[in-house]
């Protein structure tokens, strides 16, 4: 995934982080689940795993959208997301949906 | 659903007290009661986060001592009560239904605890509740989901759920819980019990894990209206060292309870509260008007468009996370994964305000309360569902699609309601009437409350799963 196509799924990505090298290795390492990834609405109970992904991925810049991470604090963050998957990409996927969640088919578009 | 004889868990807090003085029952045999009952019951419905069993014993046994030697602290004196596990209690553990804050021991208690402390009530425990009392059917990951005291499949509301069930299971004699949307109000209304939301600052918040400062009130929940009302003047009124509580007089509450309601005004307003509500509770509801009317009370249609605008629009919402936000920001910050998913994403996926628009929704909220409480001058409440519809299933909750409360616009035009059992459903589910009031004047809209529950039996019904 590119950071443009990154930018069109999520346009609240901030202008400010759209040029950082560090958004494109984020968008690459984290395609398969970024693609799926959808906001939760905030009256929702349950979560299904695009919502987890979302909230585990978008969460940093999320937060740094309401003004509680620093520029610095925030790519911190993505950076940590990034080398967590370099490390064991399958595993860090995992790791991003609780149990429950992740024992369920996770279907992506196009699995019909 | 008669209530059995001789059942020590269903008397009310009134009938206690005459039995207590009258040498019938003692304080520590109803707290024994009362926790052979949560030993029963709480394993399959984590009613409780925390269960004081030694601190209840210890409090009926100085309640006990202190009768005998004639010091009676009134009419809660020895009435095992529960406090949702968002109040501070000293030395006992207060999680606010969160894992981050699963061992977590404060050293003071909440303005709420020290109030009832002094009434002499019987500390049972700590209640469960949504995490961070962010949300309105009662789930909770952490600390488990209870269910709903007539149907398990169903929700009990929330976010004070384990106070609704504990009340209406017979697991304690009356319970506190906090309401900032509908908090008290809800499960009330789908346990089928008494719940009072107060006015913003008539009880003391001091101790309290907020949700949104501007919003959040304290409130009782009991079987019965006098009960209600009981604890809500042990709670009510300023309090030393803590700066959330107004000093306006609270009134003779108890006093003025059982006054005919011959005269009152009671506005029934279609829009918003009943408009898409279940058929079934539209008829309850104007059943139970219809007996407030034949009791003397003047029943009018009304209009009312700071109630129709303060439902639809967003700003109760829009400050309510932010100010939730301001409050969990650490936790936000360093710990976002200690929040459940649910909670998680009403903190993180709403737009923070920005100043100006902050300004803006605090100057149109407090033109609505001017212009709201105008427009209630020539009525003394307003009646309605508390819920369109009854307890939803636990599996049938929708995965996003935003719920109507009727609940919220009463918090945000800073009014009182309370939500007073009116009957059930075909299905066996309760339905609650909710009294609005105007600011400070818990005492009318429980007077019409105490009328209306005196001239039916719905209170005498209790769920069938907890009767023995």
């Amino acid at each position: 995934m590119t950071v443009q196509e990154l930018v069109s799924r999520f346009p609240e990505i901030p202008a400010d982080l759209r040029s950082e090298p560090l958004l494109a290795a984020f968008a690459d390492a984290f395609e398969a689940q970024l693609e799926i990834a959808h906001k939760p609405s905030a009256c929702a109970e349950e979560h299904d795993a695009g919502n987890h992904f979302y909230l585990k991925l978008m969460g940093p810049i999320d937060i740094y959208r309401y003004g509680l991470y620093d520029r610095e604090r925030v790519l911190k963050e993505i950076g940590q997301l990034v080398e967590g998957h370099r490390a064991d990409p399958d595993g860090f996927a995992r790791g991003l949906l609780p149990e429950q969640v992740a024992r369920q088919e996770v279907r992506g578009p196009g699995c019909g | 659903m008669d209530r059995p004889k001789h059942a020590l868990h269903f008397l009310t807090a009134t009938e206690l007290a005459g039995m207590y003085r009258g040498g019938q029952v003692s304080p520590v045999a109803v707290t024994e009661a009362y926790l052979e009952r949560i030993h029963r019951y709480q394993p399959g419905t984590n009613a409780f986060i925390t269960v004081t069993a030694d601190r209840a014993r210890a409090d009926a046994e100085a309640a006990e001592r202190a009768l005998r030697s004639g010091n009676d602290f009134g009419p809660l004196h020895g009435v095992p009560i529960a406090l949702k596990d968002l109040c501070d209690t000293a030395g006992i553990r207060t999680t606010s239904g969160a894992l981050a804050r699963q061992d977590c021991v404060p050293a003071t208690s909440s303005t709420v605890a020290k109030r009832l402390a002094r009434a002499g009530t019987v500390l049972l425990g700590k209640t469960n509740l949504v995490e961070y009392a962010f949300g309105p059917f009662g789930i909770n990951p952490h600390f488990g989901t209870p269910p709903n005291p007539w149907d398990p499949e169903r929700v009990p509301g929330g976010s004070s759920s384990g106070s609704g069930l504990a009340v209406a299971a017979g697991l304690a004699a009356a319970a506190i819980g906090t309401d900032t949307g509908g908090s008290v109000r809800i499960p009330a209304a789908y346990c089928g019990v008494v719940g009072l939301k107060t006015t913003a600052g008539r009880i003391g918040t001091g101790g309290v894990m907020p949700l949104s400062w501007t919003l959040d009130t304290i409130g009782p929940m009991a079987r019965c209206v006098e009960d209600a009302a009981l604890m809500y003047v042990a709670i009510a009124g300023a309090e030393a060292g803590d700066a959330t509580a107004h000093d306006l007089p609270v009134g003779d509450v108890i006093g003025d309870l059982k006054k005919d309601v011959r005269g009152l005004r009671l506005a029934v307003v279609r829009e918003p509260f009943f408009n898409g509500a279940d058929p079934e509770v539209v008829s309850l509801v104007d059943d139970a008007i219809q007996v407030l009317g034949s009791l003397g009370a003047n029943v009018r249609e009304m209009t009312f468009p700071e109630a129709v605008q303060a439902e639809r629009d967003e700003d109760n919402l829009r400050l309510l996370r932010t100010e939730a936000v301001v409050v969990h920001r650490e936790a936000l910050t360093e710990a976002p994964d200690s929040f459940g998913s649910d909670v998680r994403a009403r903190l993180q996926v709403e737009p923070g305000l920005l100043a100006v628009d902050l300004a803006e929704i605090q100057r149109k909220r407090a033109e609505m309360m001017r212009t709201a409480a105008a427009r209630l001058a020539d009525v003394e409440a307003v009646a309605g569902p508390t819920m369109l519809s009854p307890a939803p299933r636990l599996r049938d909750l929708d995965r996003g699609e935003p719920h109507r409360l009727l609940t919220r616009l009463v918090n945000w035009l800073g009014l009182c309601a309370v939500s007073v059992p009116c009957g059930f459903t075909s299905q066996g589910l309760p339905v609650g009437l909710q009294l609005t009031g105007k600011p400070h004047d818990e005492a009318t809209i429980l007077r019409l409350a105490y009328a209306y529950e005196q001239a039916t039996d719905w209170r005498a019904a209790h769920p069938p799963d907890y009767l023995l």
